[in-house]
């Protein structure tokens, strides 16, 4: 009987205790956002330069309703580039509102690298090509010592990712309507003529007169032409996203890292 | 004995020869091998070719007799040299063509006599009720046109064409070819077969008509058709009173050639029908002979309509018979920019929307 207890007090614990291991994870992803969106702790920036950037940032987080944030480091404490970016916006609660959207960039000083991180919004908006932009503009400046510029052009650069493009939607548009309205004007064009020259006289075949007395079908030769086939590499992934991964607390997140 | 037959191969046209050694054909210049019987039957078939040939019975060429003669009038136009045929009872006040005042009046003699003709069966009110339904509906037309008391002239004209009846024995080869792909790890193989198509038949063609005066365009006329021949009747002068009928400029010989490139147009469009199955099929050779053809010279009921816009005319044709209404119409360049516009502004106005709502979503 004892040992029956002692079973079912273990099979209860085990159970109770596997829902509880989700709710620590979850617990452990503060609502509130802990951090400023310019975490300098590798102190890059001037007092002038940090304020200004967090000015920046600010402005652009609360108009886009996405949180862009920039953190530098000293060292990544043995974790990969991407897995720390990825926690610190994780368990340092960044992210706008209820689905925490956001983008951070992290610098580490000890090995020069630098990691994105996307989540919500910032993770569906910015695509591959957008990440690719974003590493264009930002890391000329990073490699050339000159972080304001570069956090700077980081922050634009996500803006152009995340905001619609009025410009490209407009110029689509536009071009849609011309050929739109050209095809209907065609079509309607067409409607005022009714002369045309007819070149058959397939009215005037005497009913059930087609006869094909003799049809032969002869196989002269064939020809095999072969060409290489190109490689399935399996590398390609999804535009939209630009391909997502799960950081440690069980969240998606999209970006990249490198070296700078 | 190395050599014994030569044929022309199919691939590039180069001489074959039989090499008795391996039994094979070969071709020396494009490497193909080919079976020998394949060769043969594709040799018979080149030599089988037939030139075309379009022999024509002349129209029959019943003139007209003395009596009805005298009972009919010929106008000629001074201003285009249009001439028109009507019963001395029927006055002509203007060209039909031109619009001109007629100015001259001759007698009828020595011409061809039509066979038959099919009596007009919708009249002058009919006409005018066709032009308002073919002006209906067409946004890019001038709202001017759209006015009935436009209408500068209708007239109810007999056109006279030749009908050419034929039977066409025709002979056509067609080079055709299927591919087959399919691939393993490495390629992508792609086979294509060749082959020599036969078709061999006959189909008879009833009334082909083609227009026999200069001054009605031909186009004009074909846009028409067709004509219900079943309701044609032996030709009688009295058909023509109260309208105008239109005398032959372009003789049966002259017209032959349209007929025969439409007849050859359909029999080309009936034969390929029956080549299924090909990935490609090209005509190689068509022969066409054509049998017992035979020419008449038929009046059709036609009503011309003209009207003058911006100091152009405008020609008008009503199929006498059908109802059938054909004429280019004029484009109102102001309504073809506003419905460019409308239309375009629409796509455009929709086109960002939906831009616009899949990016906030």
């Amino acid at each position: 009987m004892k040992i029956r207890n002692n079973v079912i007090i273990l099979a209860l614990t085990v159970l109770l205790a596997l829902p509880l291991t989700s709710a620590v994870a979850a617990a452990q992803i503060p609502a509130e956002r802990q951090l400023p969106l310019v975490v300098d702790r590798a102190e890059l920036l001037g007092e002038e330069e940090e304020s200004r950037l967090l000015d920046k940032l600010s402005r652009l987080s609360s108009s886009m309703k996405c949180e862009v944030a920039v953190v530098t480091v000293n060292s990544l404490e043995g974790k990969y580039p991407q897995a720390y970016a990825d926690d610190f916006f994780d368990y340092n609660g960044y992210g706008y509102g209820e689905n925490d959207d956001g983008v951070l960039l992290l610098l580490s000083m000890e090995h020069r690298d630098w990691a994105i991180t996307t989540h919500g919004l910032a993770l569906k908006k910015l695509s591959e090509s957008d990440l690719d932009n974003i590493e264009e503009k930002m890391l000329p400046y990073l490699s050339a010592g000159q972080y304001s510029d570069a956090f700077n052009a980081f922050a634009d650069a996500c803006r152009a990712g995340i905001m619609p493009n009025y410009a490209r939607m407009i110029i689509i548009s536009l071009g849609l309507g011309v050929i739109v309205g050209f095809i209907g004007v065609s079509i309607m064009k067409r409607n005022l003529k009714s002369v045309a020259p007819r070149n058959e006289a397939s009215d005037y075949v005497r009913k059930d007169s087609f006869r094909i007395n003799n049809r032969n079908d002869i196989f002269l030769y064939r020809t095999v032409t072969k060409t290489a086939r190109p490689k399935d590499t399996g590398s390609s992934s999804g535009g939209g996203g630009g391909g997502s991964h799960y950081s440690s607390s069980g969240r998606s997140h999209g970006g990249r890292s490198g070296k700078f | 004995m190395d050599t014994l037959l030569e044929y022309k191969c199919p691939c590039c046209g180069g001489s074959i020869a039989f090499d008795s050694g391996s039994q094979k054909m070969k071709c020396p210049y494009c490497d193909t091998e080919f079976d020998l019987e394949t060769l043969k039957s594709y040799d018979e078939a080149l030599n089988n070719q037939k030139p075309d040939s379009m022999e024509w019975e002349n129209a029959e060429g019943q003139t007209w007799n003395g009596e009805e003669a005298d009972g009919m009038s010929v106008y000629v136009c001074k201003s285009c040299g249009g001439e028109i045929v009507c019963d001395s009872t029927t006055a002509a006040s203007s060209c039909p063509y031109c619009g001109n005042p007629v100015v001259m009046t001759g007698r009828l003699s020595g011409d061809l006599r039509p066979d038959f003709v099919i009596p007009f069966k919708l009249g002058k009110e009919d006409a005018k009720a066709g032009l308002q339904r073919h002006v209906k509906g067409k946004r890019l037309l001038p709202k001017i046109f759209k006015d009935q008391n436009h209408i500068d002239e209708i007239k109810g004209v007999y056109v006279p064409f030749w009908l050419f009846d034929t039977e066409v024995d025709a002979t056509i080869r067609y080079k055709a070819t299927k591919v087959r792909t399919w691939h393993d790890n490495d390629y992508r193989y792609t086979e294509t077969s060749h082959f020599s198509v036969l078709r061999d038949g006959s189909v008879t063609f009833d009334h082909v008509p083609v227009d026999g005066s200069t001054k009605m365009e031909n186009a004009l006329m074909e846009s028409i058709e067709p004509f219900d021949f079943s309701q044609a009747t032996d030709f009688q002068t009295a058909y023509l009173s109260g309208y105008l009928a239109d005398r032959y400029d372009v003789s049966a010989e002259e017209s032959r050639q349209r007929a025969n490139q439409r007849i050859k147009t359909s029999t080309e469009t009936l034969f390929s029908t029956t080549v299924n199955g090909y990935s490609t099929v090209i005509p190689e050779n068509s022969s066409l002979r054509y049998a017992g053809g035979k020419v008449r010279y038929v009046l059709y009921p036609v009503w011309l309509l003209t009207t003058t816009w911006k100091e152009k005319r405008y020609y008008f044709a009503m199929n006498g018979q059908t109802g059938k209404f054909v004429g280019d119409l004029p484009l109102d360049k102001a309504a073809y920019w506003k419905w460019f516009g409308v239309i375009g502004g629409i796509a455009a106005g929709a086109s960002f929307l939906i831009q616009l709502i899949s990016a906030f979503l």
